[in-house]
């Protein structure tokens, strides 16, 4: 008994003393210098609150992530003053270059969202930008300059675009797109709210008509068809702000999770014939617990629990907390949060970017949550909600059950910020993942993770020949001498944000047993006790 | 009724003033890309820090400023009655506030919810109007009993049972005025709104609009010239269109001095023992509006004029946990429950803050106490099967949710839990039968675009429609 008591406490002792995982806000002395533009009017105008995103993705195929800033600019033009997206190279040696000028990307839009992929397998990734009045797709032409390509495209959506994702829903080795539209709106239509009864603020949604979101089927050549409302993801009512990709019914082919905000959640499955059936009412995603719609914006999809099972993480408006639907295996999702400490410590935030990721490196995945609300004046009558919002990190405890470790994570990640988009990435090369957020009319932040790498991990990156290039839709499952992981390779998650397509596993102190990538294609692939702590990069069999 | 508080109104040049009438730079809405960021006119705005309040207003003692602009809270609460206020056909009638100030020298200075043309006419829209606004599908009013056209609702405001309202007006005190001042609140009734007394008796619809009327809306405009009575109209008026009468529900008066030149208002509270309930009525109102700022406010001081009253901690603790601020609830229950441990209410919040906390099985605990005395209230029913769904209880969850069925066969959130339970109980069929039902009763939610033409064009209306929002006078002479 007492041995045990020893022994409880000598436990007690090792795991206090390992210091956290802290996360270092080194944007100045990376070199980012970005500021983003909302255009602010002085009116209040709808889309002024909602960008814009970010995205961390390897610009000039060196293989290290870079850092692209989605802006918005002002609502009239002015001579001389240019407002346009940013592109930092990534130096590999913790900062970064700015090379926007002359990349092609250094374009005036009222950008809102960005997605990743190497849409034409040529082996570089490219770029679709959403925003307000029209997207955009750039072509990568290599050394980091990009090419508009909207116009051969097919391509044409001018419908207040948010969040996108790349994905391939009928597996025929092309990349498609999904793109989440939000709302009907002009400045002639823009209506009056106020929270206070004083002042005008930023109206919710329900007012302004829902707009379908697009799906672009990619018919190879750089041409793409608007194929959403045959497939039945072209909601009219939807006013979408984020999209997830995930298997929830573990068959192999792509579904879609699509959170809106004032109206029900889609979850559409796929039919495994191009089109979807939509599932989220009886799946229980698309309302909160009395049946109300919620607002919904960020979202991510992965197994937090080890179930084999992807569930679902939404985030909600202020005073909804989180939704963490957990994936039962019959279809049926159950919200979690509410009996967690994410729930509550979730309650006050209103919550845009949102994903999983294993930020301790310890093998099980945590959530991050970039936090901020729509309307200064919030604060008069809600004394507890906060127009600048700390993020939240969650640390997965096991079994789970989460723990609110953003105190822990230090002081730089405790700054309250009007955060929109979040991604993550392995920037500097050392193994573990760090956080880039993207704030509303203000600068970008990049959080360096220090400490994490004290565990051992393992990176995989992915090249499809068969599927499609990216590997997006294959699933990397690893066995150690823990237990089972798994990811899949995505673009989307979040909020209108992209984070980089390798995929990073915690080891703990596991020892690799085998990894196995399972292609979108069809092919399986293993490799046998690689070493830790090293970038697999794996190339799909030919045959 | 009560005219209860008032507090300051300062200017923030800063902010852009809420649009509250019509044709009062109601331009802006209007403007395009083409009006610059430097055509902005910033106007006035409204800070309110809580504690700058003058309360009770007929023993705070409180001298305004002339020239000052101060926002004053209307309280009307309902009182035995079991149904919301009003009840009925709550589209057409009209309820409305009338809130009136005039100085020592009979000069109006202040008039919201005037009846036009003498006291014959429609109210004035820029009103406090208790009613249900409902939409036909091109966003007109139902404004002539025709319920069957209804698919959007621009706002419902109704008082249910037991609870208060509290209304803002911004008055602006002339620097003329001469004191005393006089404010008069009256809760005014008409059976038939003004617009359906002249539909109904003289209503034709001008000729060649036939297209403007479907089964989902009618967009016609109609005519109600006295010829248009029917020579056999029933009733004893003929060949005119009748004055209803307006009906006086209540009644409030204060009466208040003006500060001397030079001298600032003191915005001072009386904390009286036999005022309890009259700060939480305000705080009810401002708790039911989402001003929980202004509504945990009130409760305190309900706390200190009563502090054996239960409901004092109980409110403050309701605010709380609508801010997300269970921790800092806790005590305060624990301190109602302390007064008055059998108190039902008391044991429902405390299952809410239990039920944050993830503690299920503690809430359902405190469900069940408040089951035993009222085994048939629904809301507490729904909490209990919702939190037996979330533990994966689902037979359990089913019994309980049918019990709500018993009551409100068209309960929503019944049918929303049942369709998830029975799925859970993997009994599709059943699953299928609530879910249809979930989105028979349930609102479309897309309905409310049908909103956006009438709040472009009435500005009175969509201030109205804003939970917390604050009226102005009609143009005073």
């Amino acid at each position: 008994m007492r041995a045990a008591l020893v022994a409880a406490l000598l436990c007690a002792t090792t795991i206090s003393a390992a210091p956290p995982v802290t996360f270092t806000d080194v944007t100045r002395q990376a070199g980012i210098r970005f500021q983003h533009n909302n255009g602010r009017s002085g009116k209040k105008w709808l889309p002024e609150t909602l960008g814009s995103g970010c995205a961390f993705f390897d610009a000039d195929s060196d293989g290290w992530p870079d850092i692209l800033l989605i802006n918005g600019k002002g609502w009239i033009a002015r001579p001389g003053v240019k407002s346009t997206h940013r592109l930092y190279r990534n130096n590999r040696d913790g900062s970064f270059g700015d090379i926007t000028a002359g990349s092609g990307l250094d374009v005036e839009m009222y950008g809102l969202g960005v997605a990743v992929a190497d849409y034409d397998n040529d082996g570089r990734e490219d770029v679709y930008i959403t925003a307000l009045e029209g997207d955009r797709l750039f072509h990568n032409e290599g050394s980091g300059r990009f090419k508009d390509v909207t116009a051969t495209s097919g391509i044409g959506n001018a419908r207040f675009g948010t969040s996108a994702a790349w994905f391939d829903y009928d597996r025929d080795g092309r990349l498609d797109l999904f793109v989440a539209n939000y709302v009907e709106w002009s400045p002639k239509a823009d209506l009056w709210c106020s929270l206070d009864g004083a002042v005008k603020s930023y109206c919710t949604p329900e007012s302004y008509k829902g707009v379908a979101s697009k799906l672009y089927r990619n018919l190879g050549g750089g041409r793409f068809e608007d194929a959403g409302a045959r497939a039945g993801v072209a909601d009219p009512k939807s006013k979408s702000l984020g999209v997830a990709v995930l298997d929830f019914d573990s068959d192999g082919w792509p579904d879609l999770f699509v959170a809106n905000d004032t109206q029900p959640n889609k979850l559409y499955r796929n039919n495994r014939n191009g089109t979807f059936r939509e599932v989220g009412l009886m799946a229980g995603v698309a309302f909160g617990e009395d049946g109300v719609a919620r607002g919904a914006m960020g979202t991510d999809a992965a197994d937090y629990d080890g179930s084999g099972r992807p569930h679902l993480l939404v985030g909600n408006f202020s005073n909804q907390m989180l939704g963490l639907y957990r994936n039962e295996g019959n279809g049926l999702f159950v919200d979690e949060a509410p009996r967690s400490t994410l729930g509550r410590a979730s309650l006050l935030s209103l919550t845009f970017g949102a994903f999983f990721f294993d930020y301790d490196l310890d093998g099980r995945l945590d959530i991050f949550c970039a936090n901020g609300h729509l309307d200064e004046e919030i604060e008069r009558v809600q004394p507890k909600v906060k127009f600048r919002q700390p993020p939240l990190l969650f640390h997965n405890s096991g079994k789970g059950q989460f723990e609110d470790a953003s105190r822990a994570a230090g002081p730089d990640f405790m700054r309250p910020l009007v955060a929109r988009g979040a991604a993550y990435a392995d920037y500097d090369g050392d193994g573990d993942l760090d956080v880039l957020i993207s704030t509303n009319n203000g600068p970008a932040v990049l959080l360096r993770n220090d400490g994490a790498n004290r565990n051992s991990w393992l990176r995989v990156r992915l090249k499809g020949t068969r599927s499609n290039r990216s590997g997006i839709g294959a699933v990397v499952r690893l066995q150690t001498t823990a237990g089972r992981q798994w990811r899949m390779v995505h673009s989307g998650s979040s909020y209108c944000s992209q984070s980089e397509l390798p995929v990073t596993f915690g080891l703990g102190g596991a020892r690799i047993e085998h990894v196995e990538v399972a292609w979108p294609g069809g092919a399986i692939q293993r490799v046998a006790a690689p070493k830790p702590n090293q970038v697999l990069e794996l190339t799909e069999p030919q045959s | 009724m009560d005219l209860f508080a008032a507090s300051p109104v300062e200017d923030d040049p800063k902010q852009v003033r809420m649009v509250r009438r019509a044709g009062e730079a109601a331009q802006a809405a209007l403007s395009t890309f083409a009006v610059g960021e430097e055509a902005e006119a910033p106007g006035q705005a409204f800070l309110r820090e809580v504690g700058r309040v003058a309360a009770p207003l007929d023993r705070a003692g409180v001298r305004f400023e002339p020239g000052s602009t101060v926002r004053v809270d209307v309280v009307v609460r309902t009182r035995k009655i079991g149904h919301f206020f009003p009840g009925g056909t709550v589209d057409a009638f009209d309820v409305w506030l009338e809130v009136e100030a005039i100085d020592a020298a009979g000069k109006h200075f202040f008039w919201s919810g005037r009846v036009e043309e003498g006291g014959r006419g429609p109210v004035e829209g820029g009103a406090h109007f208790y009613r249900s606004y409902q939409l036909d599908a091109e966003g007109n009013p139902i404004n002539k009993r025709n319920a069957w056209q209804t698919r959007s609702v621009l706002y419902v405001r109704l008082i249910p049972p037991g609870a208060a309202d509290t209304a803002h007006y911004r008055i602006r005190i002339p620097a003329s005025a001469k004191g005393p001042i006089t404010l008069t609140a009256k809760l005014n009734y008409r059976k038939f709104a003004h617009y359906y007394t002249q539909f109904a008796y003289a209503g034709e619809p001008e000729p060649g609009q036939q297209k403007l009327v479907s089964r989902n809306h009618d967009s016609r405009a109609f005519s109600f010239v006295r010829s248009n009575i029917p020579a056999n109209v029933s009733g004893a008026i003929k060949g005119r269109i009748p004055d209803l009468p307006v009906i006086r529900l209540a009644e409030a008066k204060v009466v208040l001095e003006l500060a001397p030149p030079g001298v600032r208002t003191e915005w001072r509270q009386a904390i009286l023992a036999g005022d309890y309930e009259r700060w939480n009525d305000w705080g009810i109102g401002m708790l039911l509006q989402g001003d929980l700022k202004g509504a945990e406010y009130a409760f305190r001081k309900v706390i200190d004029a009563k502090p054996d009253y239960a409901d004092g901690p109980l409110n403050v603790a309701r605010a709380l946990i609508q801010e997300g601020e269970t921790e800092a609830a806790k005590p305060l229950l624990d301190r109602a429950m302390k007064i008055h441990p059998g108190l039902a209410r008391i044991h429902f919040f405390q299952a809410m803050v239990e039920k944050a906390d993830g503690r299920y099985d503690a809430a359902i605990a405190s469900l069940r106490r408040v089951l035993e005395q009222y085994p048939e209230d629904r809301v507490a029913l729904n909490q209990l099967g919702r939190l037996l769904f979330l533990k994966r209880e689902y037979a359990e969850a089913v019994a309980v949710l049918e019990r709500v069925m018993s009551v409100d066969p068209e309960d929503l959130q019944a049918h929303y839990n049942l369709m998830l339970c029975y799925r859970g109980l993997n009994q599709p069929e059943k699953a299928e039968r609530h879910a249809r039902l979930f989105q028979r009763f349930k609102v479309d939610e897309s309905a409310q675009a049908i909103t956006a033409r009438p709040r472009l064009l009435r500005p009175d209306d969509n201030n109205e429609r804003q939970m917390i929002h604050d009226h102005e006078s009609v143009r005073l002479p």
